[in-house]
């Protein structure tokens, strides 16, 4: 522990200019984070270890997929930045799960991934109150606990004060945000070579992880890998499946929808090659050389994400994988091999790969490689991310214990949004598991922890129907408009769509529909149970029968407004599924009711009585801010959470 | 009916009075709702009554519990409706109590109605719970009631582990691996649309959830056989009115329980009588004279005897010989005998045989002359129905029926070893709500492909599952999607 006086007497220790709020690390996380702090208004500095390397993706050259682009739609809801940046630097868009039911529908597009970061490179030097420094942050400097008598019994927590760098800049600040993603004390991993790195070629961040330590906070050790990447000119797709986008561009940004910049772009095809046989043989022979099985790599890895000879292992009975080629870019010959990360010595490399059909004469340009890294355990978060430890201290992104760009720009954002909050000594906001998929996230980490890269899935998620990605805005706008992130006019566009959608589902509620040639005609051609004589109906009741959608009613519907697609598809959504909805909406409240019964973190739970000793240490430990978050702690049972209620209300704390 | 379905989650309902046979029992109803369910199943027995949402607190009202969401509306049974209106309740909320007829098979009916309505099954100390949350203890009883949850669930957690113990365990489990697996294959599709192992996953989905929802439903139809482990082994008594059924009850109970007269159609409604039997506990249930009524209580009783008889674990089909049967005639030529008036009876016998083998013909009033040749007939016409003779004026025969109870009781707890039961009503309606949240997942299936709607319903069905296995459904189904299959970058 270390205060900015003691840092002074380091040699070389100077006292550079003071921020509000400093961030560790400018990838998607500190990118969110920082541009959040800065544009409500605080004084912010974003640090990288190379500015060259903002916005990187290291890994996958894309953004969105299942669970993962309704993170991107929320975060552009709620004001952030990726949903937008991505749009601008977009190669290819498919929107996956067409037809297999709104809530699962998801946006996934490929990325020139310099694009993006020059993109997000410049939107982050024209920020206002926004300052970004090329400099490794060595240390978290503190005012130590206080145990002024005056200030009642106990101790109170160590607050930050400022961060020191490696050439000794003393910054002081009142928040710092760590978003150092894969960088702390990295370790890249080629079969048996191992250095000390940092992602994608960059310098790791060393000495931090000792300055984390030293505040208390638990660090764990996980792992991930990434695949080769090959010249294109050395590929054979003739011998590959060619995989085109979708017609039908859907930006990310609601500021984009129906915008033909964005929509009308010229996309770059995916392709599909699969593994062989020998393949197989070479990952079945060479085994003894991986790392992974060798004991080498003691990080742990994700289950989501296995490298190539963990499938091979695991499961036996399968001969071949799927291998997707993907671009890295408009200027560039790069392409990206996904499903085939591996962290196998480089001659097994080659060989591998070049077993697939349509490679066997590719040239790698950059290795596969597994990295380690240092992370926080994250249930020393608070829903803030905020750490329990620390005064002032927050964390986001991979460092948490996630993976995924998406995950980690969710959490940049929120920690960003709480920074100012608790500098404006404002309540913190938490989105919770019905507000959003950030909310299931975030819940996740800091209340059960995690024992490999955390990824987002939809399944995490108990409210799925709710939390769609056409309906981010109407879940998150508002609170972003109220948080200072949301201009007015994108406020007022937010406020005329949402009125648009309601005046045509009152329009179709109301309209009828009587029986007749031309209704059952077009019903008919429809594949749908015709009206009996006699019968009308409402175009909404047309519009629930399942093999019906919004514009196949266009003919019998002379009256119809024009509306865009997403509003055509929101009211289509609104009524079809109103039954559905309406019961997860009473689900909703009931969970709401365990959210908002909050519980201090003074109450000591080993007073209480009735509790089961397993709860009384969790509830100890975790201090969770609400009853509903306690119910959610493994080992925390529904009888536990009866007893708190009681506990709860023979002390009178406020009912929800 | 207009019910608010939040409310209708809010609201509680449990027996009051412990299982097994008593004289009345009690089941206590509270909730923002319970006004709406107790006006929907409660009939006031005349006009001169209230409706159970008009009723004054601290009032009561004889009626009719029905089923308004069967088409008949027949009713359950005769009550009497008690209500405490909020607040001046135990538990500070609307509360009814219905005080109904102490057989179990009443009880259960009355409370599938309410829990089929919406309304949830108190869990432990609820009532209690609710009556401290609502200011009707004082704060020096909150540890008490803390403790008493504590306690309460303690035991119904090891009252849990009990019943998973054993063959219900294994059903249970391998349901829920079943719904598990298929739900991770749902999921796996729309997790990893793009990855091949997601389109051998969508194939058979249908036939998959078929098969679950099989297995659910013959849990919960494995209900009534596990009521003989912790409620008794029933015994009905059937006969035509007159036959001499409550003298049988009675002679097996060792005193008069029921009416015994000789007008035709005095036991208007079942009469349950719980008695050892060679150290069983026998659950004998007298039920109304089988026959034709336009007395509307006594219909009551006569319906309620034919489901009891499907219910039973051993039926004592009493039959007499008819009143115009004298000794005389038999005497004279027994080819003259006129049986007409009991080929109906013989053919809802030979109708019943075919159904169950727990049937035993007593022949009755043994004491008659006309029974010796009324003996003869039934062997030669139901040569393969076991008969015992039977006289409540001298006991012959007695010692043969016990002797049958005893054995088909031994036979039948035999059987059922192996079989999976489901003997707690909670198990029941968790099981009920489980096959009903898969019966609407084959229905989207169907429909469509929205996967979605068909992933929530299998979730919705597992949640239900959850309430016997205890479990969190998304932490498992991780671990069993990746488990399973191959995916990921």
């Amino acid at each position: 522990m270390l205060t900015i006086e003691q840092a002074l007497l380091r040699p070389g220790a100077y006292l550079a200019d003071a921020y509000d709020i400093a961030v560790i690390g400018a990838g998607h996380a500190g990118c969110e984070a920082a541009l959040a702090g800065a544009r409500l208004g605080f004084q912010t500095i974003l640090f990288a270890i190379n500015l060259d390397s903002v916005g990187n993706m290291p890994c996958n050259p894309n953004i969105g997929g299942t669970a993962k682009g309704q993170l991107v739609r929320e975060i552009d809801a709620l004001g952030g930045e990726m949903g937008r940046a991505a749009d601008k630097a977009m190669i290819q868009f498919r929107m996956l799960n067409q037809s297999r039911g709104p809530a699962v529908l998801s946006p996934r597009a490929q990325i020139d991934r310099r694009k993006y970061q020059s993109v997000m490179k410049q939107t982050l030097e024209q920020t206002e109150n926004l300052d970004l420094r090329q400099s490794e942050v060595v240390e978290i400097l503190v005012e130590p606990a206080s145990h002024d008598p005056a200030e009642g019994p106990g101790s109170v927590l160590p607050r930050v004060s400022g961060v020191m760098t490696r050439t000794g800049a003393i910054y002081p600040c009142q928040k710092a945000i760590l978003t150092t993603g894969t960088y702390l004390e990295g370790k890249i991993i080629i079969g048996s070579c191992q250095y000390s790195g940092g992602p994608d070629g960059m310098f790791p961040s060393i000495g931090l992880s000792d300055s984390l330590r030293g505040l208390g906070l638990d660090l764990v050790r996980f792992k991930t890998g990434t695949p080769v990447r090959l010249n294109f000119r050395t590929i054979d797709f003739s011998q590959t499946e060619r995989q085109d986008g979708d017609a039908q561009v859907v930006p990310f940004s609601f500021e984009h929808e129906e915008d033909p910049v964005y929509t009308q772009i010229e996309q770059q095809p995916c392709y599909l090659t699969w593994t062989t046989p020998v393949t197989k043989q070479e990952v079945e022979v060479n085994l003894h050389r991986s790392p992974l099985f060798s004991g080498e790599i003691e990080g742990v890895g994700p289950r989501y994400c296995p490298s190539i000879e963990d499938k091979f292992v695991k499961f036996k009975d399968k001969e071949r994988h799927q291998v997707f080629i993907e671009p890295m870019g408009r200027d560039t010959y790069e392409m990206y091999l996904q499903g085939m990360s591996s962290s196998m010595p480089e001659d097994v490399q080659v060989r591998m790969m070049r077993s697939l059909p349509g490679l066997s004469h590719a040239k790698i340009m950059r290795s596969a490689y597994a990295i380690e890294y240092d992370c926080l355990d994250p249930t020393g978060l608070r829903l803030t991310l905020e750490t329990k430890a620390v005064q002032g201290l927050y964390s986001a992104g991979q460092v948490n214990g996630t993976s995924g760009y998406e995950e980690a720009a969710a959490q940049g954002l929120v920690a960003g949004i709480n920074a100012v909050r608790s500098l404006n000594g404002q309540t913190p906001v938490v989105i919770d598991r019905s507000q959003g998929y950030i909310g299931v996230l975030i819940d996740d980490l800091v209340t059960k922890g995690t024992n490999e890269p955390y990824r987002m899935m939809t399944a995490r998620a108990e409210y799925r129907l709710v939390l769609r990605q056409d309906n981010a805005d109407r879940r998150l706008t508002p609170l972003g408009h109220e948080l200072g992130l949301v201009s007015d006019a994108r406020y007022m566009a937010y406020l005329a769509k949402q009125a648009r959608i309601a005046a045509e589902n009152e329009r179709f509620r109301k309209t009828r529909v009587a029986p007749g040639e031309k209704v059952n005609s077009l019903l008919e051609s429809l594949g749908s149970t015709p009206l009996k004589p006699g019968a009308g109906t409402s175009l909404a009741d047309l519009l629930r029968r399942p093999e019906i959608h919004f514009d196949d009613l266009a003919p019998i519907d002379p009256d119809r407004p024009g509306l865009s697609t997403a509003e055509r598809f929101a009211v289509e959504v609104d009524l079809k599924y109103e039954g559905y909805i309406r019961l997860e909406q009473e689900r909703i409240d009931r969970f709401l009711r365990l959210e908002h019964r909050e519980l201090a973190e003074t109450i000591d739970y080993a007073a209480i009585t009735g509790l089961r000793l397993e709860a009384r240490q969790k509830l100890s430990r975790l201090k969770p801010a609400s009853l509903g978050q306690a119910s959610r702690i493994s080992g925390v049972s529904p009888a536990d959470i009866a007893v708190l209620l009681v506990y709860l209300d023979a002390r009178g704390a406020p009912h929800a | 009916m207009n019910m608010d379905r939040a409310q209708l989650n809010e609201t509680i309902a449990a027996s009051a009075t412990p299982p097994g046979t008593s004289g009345v029992a009690l089941i206590r109803l509270s909730g923002p709702a319970s006004k709406a369910v107790a006006a929907a199943i409660f009939r006031p027995l005349s006009p001169r009554f209230p409706a159970a949402d008009a009723m004054p607190g601290y009032t009561c009202a004889p009626g009719w519990m029905i089923d308004p969401i069967s088409a008949t509306q027949v009713p359950l049974d005769q009550v009497v409706l008690t209500h405490f209106s909020a607040p001046h309740s135990f538990t500070g909320e609307d509360v009814y109590e219905i005080t109904c007829h102490g057989g179990t098979a009443v009880r259960q009916a009355i409370l599938d109605v309410l829990f089929r309505l919406g309304v949830q099954p108190a869990g432990p100390g609820e009532f209690t719970r609710r009556a401290f949350l609502n200011g009707k203890l004082d704060l020096a009883q909150a540890e008490a009631v803390m403790d008493l949850i504590a306690a309460t669930a303690g035991k119904r957690a090891q009252a849990a582990a009990r019943q998973l113990q054993g063959s219900l365990s294994g059903e249970v489990r391998a349901v829920r691996t079943d719904l598990y697996n298929l739900l991770a294959r749902l999921e796996l599709v729309l997790e990893y649309p793009e990855h091949e192992e997601s389109h051998d996953a969508q194939a058979d989905l249908s036939s998959g959830l078929a098969a679950v929802m099989a297995q659910v439903a013959a849990l919960a139809a494995s209900f009534r056989q596990g009521r003989l482990l912790s409620e008794g082994f029933t015994v009905v008594i059937v006969g035509r009115p007159n036959a001499g059924k409550s003298s049988l009850l009675n002679a097996l109970a060792g005193y008069d329980r029921a009416i015994v007269t000789p007008v035709a159609g005095t036991t208007r409604d079942t009469v349950e009588e719980l008695v050892d039997i060679g150290g069983i506990p026998v659950r004998l249930i007298d039920t109304a004279g089988l026959r034709d009524t336009s007395d509307l209580v006594e219909r009551i009783g006569v319906d309620r005897a034919r489901s009891a008889i499907l219910e039973a674990d051993l039926i004592l089909w009493l039959i007499s010989p008819p009143d115009d049967w004298s000794s005389e005639i038999f005497r004279l030529d027994q080819s003259r005998v006129d049986t007409s008036s009991l080929d109906e009876e013989l053919d809802e016998l030979r109708d019943l045989s075919e159904k169950t083998e727990a049937l035993l013909l007593v022949a009755g009033k043994d004491d008659l002359a006309a029974s010796a040749p009324l003996r003869e007939w039934l062997a030669s016409e139901l040569p393969d129905l076991p008969l015992v003779p039977f006289s409540a004026q001298t006991r012959e025969g007695l010692p043969a029926i016990r002797q049958a109870i005893v054995d088909r009781y031994d036979r039948a707890g035999n059987a059922q070893a192996d079989e999976a039961l489901v003997t707690s009503s909670r198990h029941k309606a968790c099981l009920d709500k489980t096959l009903y949240s898969l019966e609407a997942a084959a229905l989207e299936l169907e429909r469509g492909d929205l996967l979605d709607l068909v992933a929530a319903l299998v979730r919705s069905a597992l949640d239900n599952l959850a309430e016997i296995t205890g479990d969190l459904v998304s932490e498992t189904l991780i671990e069993t999607i990746f488990n399973r299959f191959c995916v990921g970058k």
